[in-house]
């Protein structure tokens, strides 16, 4: 049984477990969002088809909507600026992870940061769902952000630990920190 | 002893799978894939009211997740991309694209361009059908993984125990079998 304290890297190799899930985990990450921008730039360079395929292939999880997207190169990305908050604040949150904690930490943020996180985006949703406020390009673009980034340190080890767990073939429990 | 994640990952699955296929309700998954991050969540959830007595690993909450994924994106499959080609018989193709180019593209020399592109491209039926099944699959894989996500949230949200509060060993534990040597 291993617990909270087993260690995943055993240290029998420089590049390590854990290390080449963070790497495969990033290179996804700048692939998603690169796509999202590669959308306007194929616009911009007239090839339509493959333009179409992304916007098209976007447009199974975003709605879309030009008004409420940020612009590159005078085209929408093909998400909205609240979805492309989202992933490139995940990106940045990625980025940043090993420098604020190790990837071989088996622990994982208190819920109650995620909750945190989701209340900004909620209430600009809700707010200009209900019309009691206007929300704005940069408001949902900056909510997303913060969840991207917070859902990144929750993600990533759960990732890091689920594949880890399979690997050795019996559960890891997760201790929260405080 | 680690519940049984059929059900969960079922009932998750279903949740998923036909909030994603009816239309206009559907549109829930424009914001970040709702209905499948809600579907692999209560599948979570669900595994977690099913285990008393041991915690639910973050790996179990990927798992279910990824399992209720699957089972959404068969559904998907089986019924919603049948449900598109028929509303798409109604609705072209052509026109949803070119109504989509309409609204980011003002200049009007660049949209005849396009216009004429698009009509020049429009693909036959059995094109139409062929890119309608690519796009199902883009969707299903987008949905396993996003469940997988999302059952990693499930957890990490509703699993309050802590990683010790594990069951007592079973009789006869940590014994050498056959009495020892």
């Amino acid at each position: 049984m291993l617990t909270q304290n087993h260690r995943v890297n055993d240290g029998s190799s420089a590049f390590s477990r854990p290390l080449a899930i963070y790497l495969l985990l990033l290179l996804v990450a700048i692939g998603w969002l690169g796509a999202t921008m590669l959308a306007p730039y194929l616009v911009h360079s007239k090839q339509l088809s493959a333009a179409t395929f992304i916007y098209r292939a976007f447009s199974l999880i975003c709605h879309q909507l030009s008004e409420r997207s940020l612009f590159l190169f005078g085209y929408p990305l093909s998400v909205c600026s609240r979805c492309a908050g989202i992933y490139a604040g995940f990106l940045a949150g990625l980025i940043v992870y090993p420098f604020i904690r190790s990837l071989d930490c088996a622990s994982m943020p208190h819920r109650r940061y995620l909750l945190l996180a989701l209340l900004p985006i909620s209430i600009d949703f809700a707010g200009g769902l209900l019309g009691v406020f206007e929300n704005t390009t940069l408001s949902r673009a900056v909510t997303g952000l913060l969840l991207g980034a917070t859902s990144s340190f929750y993600l990533l080890p759960g990732l890091l630990y689920a594949a880890m767990e399979k690997l050795a073939g019996s559960p890891i429990y997760i201790r929260r920190n405080k | 002893m680690k519940p049984d994640k059929t059900k969960p990952a079922l009932v998750g699955g279903l949740i998923l799978g036909v909030l994603s296929i009816i239309p206009i309700v559907q549109f829930g998954n424009c914001f970040c894939c709702l209905w499948v991050l809600l579907g692999s969540a209560i599948a979570a959830k669900m595994l977690i009211d099913r285990s008393p007595d041991m915690p639910v690993t973050i790996g179990d909450g990927a798992v279910v997740g990824a399992m209720a994924g699957s089972v959404g994106a068969l559904i998907y499959l089986v019924i919603g991309v049948p449900l598109g080609l028929l509303l798409q018989s109604i609705v072209p193709t052509k026109e949803i694209i070119l109504s989509f180019y309409e609204k980011i593209i003002t200049d009007p020399v660049m949209m005849e361009q396009i216009r004429r592109q698009i009509e020049m491209a429009q693909p036959s039926a059995g094109a139409a059908f062929a890119q309608a099944i690519i796009y199902g699959f883009i969707f299903a894989v987008i949905m396993v993984v996003f469940a997988t996500l999302g059952g990693i949230i499930g957890v990490a949200l509703f699993e309050k125990r802590k990683g010790t509060q594990l069951p007592p060993p079973q009789p006869g534990y940590g014994q050498p079998p056959y009495g020892g040597v």
